[in-house]
């Protein structure tokens, strides 16, 4: 048998966007285990909570993490809706949504860039990026924020985008779907690609339900999971959703499934502009919500189901905020692919997985 | 490796640059840019409600010396503070706040009311 | 919008209840404590496909709870997070930190019973209180402000 050696991987490492330890248990070059350790930015924005009253608090939520800003203000105003029995007018709901899609084709672009960067294919890098920029400017034109976005609230949205505005979205989506067709195809049927990703991290279905992974890791071991399928808030707009699935459970296939949800969510913010309706923008939100009430959400984000809990005491401030997010939930699985496999895997191993920690820490 | 993409790579190097060399050329802001926080002070009634609103706690009103305090160090550019104004005096502008080299605050005085004609 | 099915469980039934989700196949889609006056209230959520159940269970402080995470071992962060945040104690978790997952630098931040938490919540209701006591007023001059205006606005109409 040969030496165990424990190697520290992170919380600083070039192929990791964010801050997770790893001690890495090695025989040889085979991994054998790995251990995680977190908290390196642990903020305590749940107990900010008590601090803050609930409509200030969207402010909060919105910087928990900077690439799923807008999913979280969402996600939070969603709850307190539920808590509080807010009716949301329906062109806010179909302009959440619309926001809410383009941040996961800014946010996939951004992982897409990562993943190439991480397998050393620097063109690929930049011209993901180059485009995820005019999804930056749309940003940027609608609500005056690259990142920040503020244009949600509880009870509807801030802001309004104009009928002819997003028509002009929909134009530089189209685009831009020209230019992504060019880099799908280099993602899909690239040698290059395939021999870095194929067999990289399995997890098999049954692995993949034992270990309760969510979102696009789950969808590429052929778990067909997707809060967006269920029709809540805008997404009941769309005439159908079919969320994209690979059953080849590695690595490849979860790069697979998220390029391909880029084209998904561009398909999606098309189809809700045409079918927008017009009307008020918010409802008024009035008293604080009950004491003992409690309410719970769920929403997909870039990253997969996340989980919002809160409960009112009766003041305008929330007893408790819970936000379970996608990447928690992945940690487990993430610890599971990373047993027998290559040392010099394990940085891949952890892109494709895609652990968004500052979501995680809160 | 990435036949692909020569055509695109082959475009960008016989196109202009997709960055902005930033100084020299100077970046052009939306109108929807949220730069700063800026008060028409005579229309401003003191009211402070901006300040109870304000999620950062950048914002102070001295309703004795009359006067409207801002630290754009706290400031967040949320905008909670122009939107629930009640005299429309508080209003987001595209321009950012210029690099500064100590930390201050921006206080705006109101001016005394003139009186009443008759 | 999601369900909102909340089962109120006592200890002694948790067990049974998690073997039940387990067996028909839901998933644990989230475990977390908060405070209920001196106990610590855990909410266990199980979901399958658009379905989904919270389990909400009150339990005293360093009371002994039966770890979920070899059933389901995402719940591990859960359960390391629970435990450093308020001090619950679970028994035969996959994986014990000991304090060492977030490494917060007091214990049990979130646990009203321990010192900086209290003192962190007299601070807010504090501020809260002033608060109040500024919006009343604020309320009353605004209202005033609004008659002055009022007033100013009818000659000149």
């Amino acid at each position: 048998m040969a030496e165990r050696t424990v190697i520290p991987f992170g919380p600083q490492h070039p192929v990791l966007p964010e801050p997770v330890h790893l001690d890495l248990v090695i025989e040889d070059e085979r991994v054998i285990e790995a251990i995680p350790q977190i908290g390196f930015i642990h903020r305590g924005l749940e107990k900010l909570v008590q601090k803050l009253d609930y409509q200030s608090f969207v402010t909060v939520t919105e910087r928990i993490c900077g690439i799923c800003a807008f999913g979280h203000s969402l996600g939070y105003s969603e709850t307190i809706e539920v808590l509080m029995g807010v009716e949301v007018p329906p062109r806010a709901q179909v302009l959440r949504v619309i926001w809410h899609e383009l941040s996961r084709v800014h946010s996939h672009l951004l992982w897409l860039g990562l993943l190439a960067d991480g397998f050393g294919f620097e063109n690929l890098f930049m011209q993901c990026w180059r485009l995820r920029e005019r999804v930056l400017g749309i940003f940027e034109q609608t609500t005056g924020g690259r990142v920040i976005l503020n244009a949600c609230n509880v009870g509807g949205v801030n802001r309004d985008i104009a009928n002819e505005d997003l028509r002009g979205i929909v134009l530089i989506l189209d685009g831009m779907r020209d230019e992504y067709q060019v880099l799908l195809k280099t993602f899909l049927k690239d040698r290059s690609v395939a021999n870095r990703l194929r067999g990289i991290g399995m997890l098999s279905k049954e692995k993949a339900r034992e270990y309760g992974v969510a979102g696009p890791f789950a969808r590429a071991s052929g778990i067909a999971e997707d809060i967006r399928s269920f029709g809540y808030g805008g997404y009941g707009f769309l005439h159908a959703f079919e969320p994209i699935l690979s059953d080849e459970c590695d690595g490849y296939a979860r790069c697979q499934v998220r390029a391909e949800e880029v084209v998904q969510s561009m398909d999606i913010v098309k189809e809700l502009v045409e079918k927008i309706p017009d009307g008020a923008l918010s409802a008024k939100v009035k008293g604080s919500p009950a004491a003992g009430s409690r309410a719970v959400s769920r929403l997909e984000q870039p990253r997969g189901e996340c989980f919002y809990y809160a409960k009112g005491n009766g003041t305008k401030y929330l007893e408790r905020f819970r936000i379970r997010t996608p990447s928690s939930d992945n940690l487990a699985g993430m610890v599971y692919t990373m047993q027998g496999c290559d040392l010099a895997d394990v940085p891949m191993n952890i892109l494709t997985i895609d652990p968004c920690v500052s979501c995680t820490e809160r | 490796m990435g036949i692909q993409i020569t055509g695109m790579a082959l475009k960008n190097l016989l196109s202009r640059p997709a960055t902005k060399l930033y100084p020299v050329e100077p970046q052009v802001y939306t109108s929807q840019t949220r730069g700063h926080v800026d008060n028409n002070i005579e229309a401003c009634i003191l009211c402070s409600i901006c300040v109870r609103k304000c999620p950062a706690t950048a914002l102070a009103v001295d309703k004795e010396a009359r006067t409207w305090t801002i630290n754009p160090f706290s400031c967040v550019q949320c905008m909670t503070c122009v939107r629930v104004c009640p005299r429309d005096s508080l209003s987001m502008l595209p321009e950012y706040t210029p690099v500064a080299s100590n930390m201050s605050t921006r206080t705006l005085v109101k001016p005394e009311e003139k009186p009443e004609e008759a | 919008m999601d369900p909102q099915v909340f089962i109120d469980i006592q200890l002694d039934e948790l067990k049974g209840h998690i073997a039940s989700y387990h067996e028909r196949g839901w998933r644990l889609a989230n475990l977390c404590g908060s405070s209920v006056d001196d106990k610590v209230e855990l909410l266990y959520s199980f979901a399958q496909g658009p379905e989904l159940e919270n389990l909400r269970m009150l339990v005293d402080n360093g009371q002994k709870i039966p770890a979920v995470s070899p059933l389901y071992p995402n719940a591990f962060v859960f359960e390391n997070e629970a435990s450093e945040l308020y001090g619950v104690v679970f028994e035969g978790g996959l994986v014990d930190y000991g304090g060492r997952f977030y490494s917060p630098s007091v214990p049990t931040p979130m646990n009203p019973a321990s010192l900086p938490a209290q003192e962190y919540l007299a601070s807010a209701r504090a501020a809260a209180d002033a608060e109040d006591e500024q919006e009343k007023q604020g309320a009353e001059e605004q209202g005033a402000e609004e008659q002055e205006e009022g007033e100013k606005e009818v000659p000149r109409g």
